[in-house]
Order: C-alpha cells, then sequence, then structure tokens
C-alpha cells in the first residue's frame, strides 16, 4: 500500500459502499467530484430520497426524477427510501407514483415510505407482490407517535 | 494443520514484526487460511508478511485483539454495548492519515467488522461536510470540461462544481 493512502485511492468497490450509506443528494453530489466517479451516480444501491434535504418539493421532485431518469436500471437496487414532508398536489402525487414504480421494476429489497403530512400516496399494489422485498415500511403522520406501520 | 502455538509473529510492509494471538488472527480469513496450512510453532522460521504499513498494522492488531473473544466465544448484551462504545473511541483517529488505510487493510484481510466500522466512520465524516469541503480536504480535482459540467447540471440541477 502507498504510504499515504486517499480517498481517490480506494477501488470503486470501495468508494461504492460508503456513498451507499449516505443520503442520495451527497452520494450524487460527491460522485460529480470527479470524472472517475461519475459513473457510479447511475447505479447507486441505495437510494435515501429525503426531502428535508431540499428547499421546496419542487425542487425535491425535480431532483428525485432526474436520478432515477438516469439511473441503470438493469443493476441491483438493494434500498429505497422516500422520505416526504410536505402536502402535494395531485399531480405531483401522481410523479412519485411513477417513482415509485420505478424503484419497484429494479426489484429492492428494502423498502420505506414515510408521508408527513398524509397527503395520500398511491402505493401501488404491485409492491405486496414484489418477492424481493424483505423489509417494506410504509408510514403516515407527523412522525411523532401517530404514524402507521402497515407492514 | 493447524497451530499448535497462541501467537504468532507477522511482518508488515515496512519489514517490522509484530505478534497477534491466533484468536485474534482468525477474524481475518485470509490469516486465518494460512493458519489451518501453515503449522505454526515457537521454532518456526516462517514469518509471513501482510501487504499493510507498520502504523496500520498496529491499529488493526489492536482492533482484532479486542473483538477476538466476542468473535470466539460469543458476547451478552452489555459486552456489546461496550465493544460498541470502544468502536467509537478506536475510530477517532487522524482520517487523512489512517483511516483509508484502515479501510484498504480491512479489505484486503478480508475483516467485515472492521470493514463495516471504517465504511460508516468515512460516510459519517462524509456527510458532516459540504461538498466543497470534500473536494479540498481530499484534494480532489475538478477534471470536468465546461461543456461536460454545463451537461451534467443540465441533469441533475443545483449541482456544484466548485
Amino acid at each position: 500500500m502507498a504510504s499515504h493512502t486517499n480517498i481517490t485511492d480506494l477501488p470503486d468497490s470501495v468508494f461504492e459502499v460508503i456513498i451507499s450509506l449516505l443520503p442520495v443528494k451527497k452520494a450524487v453530489a460527491i460522485c460529480l467530484l470527479s470524472k472517475r466517479w461519475s459513473h457510479i451516480r447511475l447505479s447507486l444501491p441505495s437510494l435515501d430520497f429525503d426531502e428535508f434535504n431540499f428547499s421546496s418539493v419542487h425542487c425535491f421532485l425535480q431532483y428525485v426524477d432526474a436520478v432515477m431518469r438516469i439511473r441503470d436500471d438493469s443493476e441491483t437496487l438493494k434500498k429505497f427510501h422516500l422520505i416526504l414532508k410536505s402536502k402535494c398536489s395531485s399531480e405531483q402525487l401522481k410523479k412519485i407514483n411513477t417513482q415509485i414504480n420505478t424503484a419497484l421494476d429494479s426489484k429492492p429489497e428494502h423498502v420505506e415510505i414515510y408521508d408527513h403530512e398524509a397527503c395520500n400516496i398511491e402505493i401501488p399494489s404491485c409492491i405486496f407482490k414484489c418477492n424481493t422485498i424483505t423489509v417494506l415500511k410504509l408510514c403516515e403522520g407527523s412522525g411523532h407517535g401517530d404514524e402507521s406501520f402497515f407492514c | 494443520m493447524s497451530s499448535s502455538v497462541e501467537a504468532i509473529t507477522v511482518l508488515s510492509s515496512d519489514g517490522d514484526e509484530f505478534k497477534i494471538t491466533v484468536s485474534a488472527a482468525k477474524l481475518s480469513k485470509p490469516l486465518n487460511w494460512m493458519l489451518e496450512d501453515v503449522c505454526f510453532s515457537d521454532d518456526c522460521d516462517e514469518v509471513p508478511t501482510i501487504e499493510v504499513n507498520s502504523k496500520t498494522l498496529v491499529k488493526v492488531i489492536e482492533y482484532c485483539e479486542k473483538h477476538a473473544p466476542r468473535a470466539n466465544s460469543g458476547a451478552s448484551d452489555s459486552d456489546a454495548e461496550e465493544l460498541k462504545k470502544w468502536d467509537i473511541e478506536f475510530m477517532k483517529m487522524d482520517v487523512k492519515d489512517i483511516l483509508f488505510h484502515i479501510l484498504m487493510a480491512a479489505n484486503y484481510l478480508h475483516m467485515e467488522g472492521l470493514y463495516d466500522l471504517a465504511c460508516q466512520t468515512a460516510a459519517d465524516l462524509m456527510k458532516g461536510m459540504t461538498v466543497s469541503q470534500i473536494r479540498k480536504i481530499f484534494h480532489i480535482k475538478n477534471d470536468f470540461s465546461s461543456e461536460e459540467q454545463e451537461q451534467l447540471r443540465r441533469q441533475h440541477p443545483g449541482c456544484s462544481f466548485d
């Protein structure tokens, strides 16, 4: 090993493990620090979308859309987390439903969807038939004890 | 053939000798295979080299010796809790200096526990930094052309190349 090891010296396989432990916004931003890592954003194994990291629901959904659109859906998706904190319009809810469907196409193992304002995200029924899922958490409410876990 | 000694001597990539107990060495898959294949005894001349520098190897051995009793015989919840606290203190190290060495060593030595711990430490560290801090601290050069940056900005509104 070299006498001085930097993050840039790590093999991609190790870098990917570290990146997958970060919220997706940070993970993508770090991938875009250098050409060497930029392709990793296309195959992130863990997508943790948290609206609390965005200034508005509009920006948030635009971001989710951007990441899901470029994602290579042949790559394994281990985790899909979606945390929504704002009230959404019916059009926005439709977009969210599309993104959840896209995520389910990648056969995730771990799915968590939090809807803090209980705006009735339409959960695709195929989520209950997706046999790759081992952990499923669907939660509505403020997160202060009145949430309901369906699974 | 299994080992008949309690500790073995290993060489670091810098050529320094270190002692590691057999039970601690078993935390590493390659070292464990080596222990199974080679008969180590007190008059054994065999001193395997581990391609990890001395400074890192000291930390790796420290981790192994601490975790070996639990790995070999199981532990109570209070022991597990104590070990968790110990891990946190253990990882309070000069990041630029040694964290990535530890990570590479854990990867090379197939040590799952230390690898997961080091990955989580690296992720937590980056969680607490802005992207421009990460670029600066780790000397990551922006090697995108202005056209590529423009294209990436269209794909990811708000991404920064500063």
